[in-house]
């Protein structure tokens, strides 16, 4: 059974019948989604008129589906234990410096994971940093772990972050009450974290393996530096390889499928679990580790961090020092991270912009009409980036020629694809705003058009800004996408480092990278202390 | 009634006002007459409408049928509804709703138009609610009593037609809500607005206002001063909502009821409930008396003792320290007064 408090008091009103101006705020939300929603419909209906579904031999989809479903549950069965250990240790425990442990772990969030791939490659092989370390007490050079080991160490390492993230403030807001009452009835502690802590901590943790399984299963980068054939890396390959884009299409539909079944599968599991906050009279008292537990616990948060991080540093700073060394060309680099701030920022401020009238419509006009809006924005959060892509590349050169390969169309595609990080951070802050506040301002003589912005939309800038710097942090990563939309020869960091780690010139690849995580640095840090220490 | 182009001494007239909810009836043909210049409160258990009442007269909320005038002109009515922002009504939530990213004069100023004497009023009327020297604190800096003056004080800058109150102590704590009721009902006669109150506390109705509406279930029961209501309240509910009543089941007949505690006139016949309140009944020793003293709270200013009456009934009595009682003394009352209603 599930342990369920009940709530006693109402919840507060969030809707509003006279809040800022009008009802119509649904169809400017509309229309900021609809990009989002645009992908899915141009390829089906490409693929349907096109008569492509027979273009892929079906051997090759049963082969693609095994392939990159073993991948999809092995990245999310091991992200989220290891992502509940780091999580538990941090928070529940009296572990030496969790805090700060807490913060380092989530910090290769800033990595994008072909950086990942880069690292592994630059580390291993003939030529690995870490061969030339194992050269030095006689061993051979570590062989490169490609294909499926590869990527799933990668795409395991990066997702942590998401499931640490995800299970720490649930874990931090549990009441401790109930695991003592457990304890008081005499049940063992391992018997109350099975049947109290792990139960309460089922609906975070469903949201973190929705979110970790999402990432594998439109991972691009990885799997495609380190040769692991997933649905997305066939999909860019029938798109480079050939004039008849048919095929890249159809699998680009069964991939959306792929992707909104982990989507449903996840609000299966969600099922009746009841997502309730307890407010915490105490705080929790941390469980006491015992001396090799410490030992573990700290090994394990160490291994992570430096793997996740330390060794991607060492291995772009090393790379780059030999490269240097060596006087090798690193090529320009300072106008790829112009053209990828530029878009970044212009993407951010859009997506910020689009989130007003959809957290308005959604929060305080909640109707029919306002939910689906909100489920088709969530739902169209799932497609993988390539499919987006490769929709708009198919929806210009069908409807809209002069757009295609332009930067316009760039942006459209990224505001489509990150407009719900921005709106779902506007969202939660205007459900904190009380709507008497706009009914006072109302009350006071004051037009609805003033009221939006002297009250509602300055209320909301903490939230907005937030979307926007998380919008900002998954541009500058983007990579599948961008790959297909960009405008001939436009050139941003990520794409700079995926061209030139495939191509094998690490030292080159390492100087951008070593760019974009400078970059994407402070609005980095400015999320995690957020989420972390709210 | 009369037309309703005329102008009418009242600051708030409400009709028939129904409002249903999807799974209740907020307002069932509620009326109110609000006069200019008084303080008139809605008292009603919780859930009975009342706040809906006052987000209607505000204009929060519209009401699927009825009319509302302010100051004689119509703000509510058949395909007529006048938006919140024109209706010059001033609004006290509950929790304040300080707008918390402005300082306090910020918040005063809100309502007023940019043209001169904006920053004087300001000043006036934060004057006048005692806080001329915290205008440049932010709201959260201030106590709860500070930023529920800083409500009124934004609210009574635009010089509303009228001004309206929700609850608007329950977010103070015992000890503080005496003090701030006598502030605010000073600062209100100050600037002489019609007020309407919304409350639960029978005791805070009764102690502020020249008008109670008693609410139930959607409607206005029964509008009068608050001693009227007290003393002639217009059935049992009333009666036992507004404060400690016994009611005595008894048979009147030719113009008077006898009961157990003595003979009242009344015009009604058959069966009827006699109600009395505690402070009505005297107490005298006596051993020869039908009632003993069942219990007894000694509070210092005054004692309440429980009676047990002829026949098991029981009866509460109010009155000073003295005479000392004792556990089933036997003793004799006189009513002053009771009421009659039928039962």
């Amino acid at each position: 059974m599930t342990a369920t408090v009940p709530i006693l008091a109402p919840p507060p009103r969030t809707t509003s019948r006279q809040g800022p101006p009008g009802r119509w705020w649904w169809v400017v939300a509309l229309l900021a989604v609809l990009p989002g929603l645009l992908p899915p419909v141009v390829l089906v209906a490409q693929v349907v008129t096109g008569g492509a579904v027979r273009t892929v031999p079906i051997s090759r989809l049963l082969e693609l589906l095994w392939q990159t479903g073993g991948l999809v549950w092995a990245v999310t069965l091991a992200a989220g234990l290891v992502g509940l250990a780091t999580a538990w240790l941090t928070t529940a425990t009296d572990l030496q410096g969790r805090r700060i442990w807490s913060t380092l772990v989530t910090l290769p969030l800033v990595i994008p994971s072909y950086v990942g791939a880069l690292t592994l490659l630059g580390a291993t092989g003939a030529r690995g940093i870490l061969s030339e370390v194992t050269g030095w007490f006689g061993w051979g050079p570590i062989p490169t772990p490609i294909g499926f080991f590869g990527a799933f160490v990668v795409l395991t390492v990066y997702s942590i972050p998401l499931v640490h993230l995800t299970v720490v403030p649930v874990l931090r807001r549990l009441d401790p009450a109930l695991e003592d009452a457990a304890r008081g009835l005499g049940a063992p502690r391992w018997r109350v974290f099975r049947t109290v802590t792990l139960p309460q901590l089922r609906p975070p943790l469903a949201a973190a393996g929705l979110l970790v399984a999402l990432y594998a299963v439109s991972d691009f980068g990885a799997v495609s530096l380190l040769r692991y054939d997933t649905f997305t890396r066939a999909i860019y390959a029938q798109y480079q390889g050939r004039l008849d884009r048919r095929p890249a299409m159809t699998l680009a539909v069964v991939l959306i499928v792929v992707a909104l079944t982990v989507l449903w599968m996840e609000r299966r599991t969600r099922g009746r679990a009841a997502y309730h906050r307890s407010k915490t009279s105490r705080p929790r008292t941390p469980v006491a580790l015992t001396r090799g537990g410490r030992v573990g616990g700290t090994a394990l948060l160490a291994l992570l961090v430096v793997a996740g991080l330390g060794l991607p540093i060492a291995v772009i700073g090393s790379w780059l020092a030999r490269g240097v060394g060596l006087g090798l060309e690193i090529g320009s680099i300072w106008s790829e991270a112009a053209r990828s701030v530029t878009v970044s920022v212009i993407s951010a401020t859009i997506a910020a912009l689009a989130a007003i009238p959809v957290a308005i419509t959604t929060v305080r006009y909640r109707s029919r009409i306002s939910s689906s809006i909100d489920t088709a924005m969530w739902s169209s959060y799932a497609l993988p980036h390539i499919t987006v892509g490769l929709a708009l590349v198919a929806f210009s050169l069908a409807y809209a020629r002069s757009w295609y390969q332009s930067l316009a169309l760039l942006i459209v595609g990224y505001v489509a694809m990150f407009l719900p990080q921005a709106a779902g951070s506007a969202q939660s802050v205007l459900l904190q705003v009380s709507p008497q506040l706009e009914e006072a301002s109302l009350s006071l003589g004051r037009s609805r058009w003033r009221t939006l912005t002297a009250i509602t939309i300055p209320l909301m800038a903490r939230g907005l800004a937030v979307g926007a710097a998380l919008v900002f942090l998954t541009v500058m990563k983007e990579l599948p996408a961008t790959l297909l939309l960009r405008p001939t020869g436009y050139e941003t960091l990520a794409v700079r480092i995926w061209s030139t780690t495939a191509e094998g010139f690490y030292t080159r690849a390492s100087a951008a990278a070593l760019l974009l995580l400078t970059v994407s640095a402070l609005p980095l840090y400015l999320l995690i202390s957020r989420d972390l220490h709210d | 009634m009369t037309s309703t182009t005329e102008p009418t001494p009242l600051a708030i007239r409400a009709r028939g006002l129904t409002k249903r909810f999807p799974d209740a009836v907020a307002l069932n043909e509620f009326d109110i007459d609000v006069w200019e210049g008084s303080l008139l409160t809605i008292l009603g258990p919780s859930g009975c409408g009342k706040t809906t009442a006052l987000r209607v007269i505000a204009g929060f909320e519209q009401p699927d049928t009825g009319t509302v005038e302010i100051r004689g002109s119509a703000v509510v009515g058949p395909g007529l509804w006048v938006p919140p922002e024109r209706r010059r009504v001033g609004m006290v939530f509950q929790d304040y709703a300080l707008f918390p990213h402005m300082t306090v004069r910020r918040n005063v100023a809100y309502g007023l138009s940019t043209e001169d004497g904006r920053s004087r009023r300001v000043a006036e009327v934060l004057e006048m609610v005692g806080l001329g020297d915290q205008a440049n604190r932010m709201p959260h800096e201030l106590s709860g009593g500070q930023q529920q003056r800083v409500a009124l004080a934004r609210a009574l800058a635009p010089q509303p037609q009228v001004i309206l109150l929700d609850e608007p102590f329950s977010n103070l704590d015992a000890a503080l809500r005496e003090r701030v009721r006598r502030e605010l009902k000073s600062i209100l006669l100050e600037a002489r607005t019609t007020a309407v109150f919304v409350t639960h506390d029978q005791e805070e109705a009764l102690a502020m206002s020249d008008i109670v509406a008693v609410m139930r279930e959607g409607r206005v029961v029964q509008a009068a001063p608050p001693d009227q209501l007290y003393i002639h309240p217009i059935d049992p509910w009333v009666a036992g909502f507004l404060g400690d009543a016994a009611f005595i089941p008894a048979i009147a007949a030719n113009g008077s009821v006898s009961t157990p505690v003595g003979t009242f006139e009344t015009k009604l016949a058959g069966p009827v409930q006699v109600m009395l309140r505690p402070e009505s009944v005297a107490v005298t020793p006596d051993p020869e008396g039908d009632l003993w003293v069942a219990d007894r709270e000694f509070f210092g200013h005054d004692q309440l003792v429980t009676l047990i009456m002829p026949g098991g009934g029981r009866l509460r009595a109010r009155f000073g320290p003295t005479p000392l009682l004792a556990h089933n003394q036997r003793v004799r009352v006189s009513v002053e007064r009771a009421v009659v209603f039928p039962a």
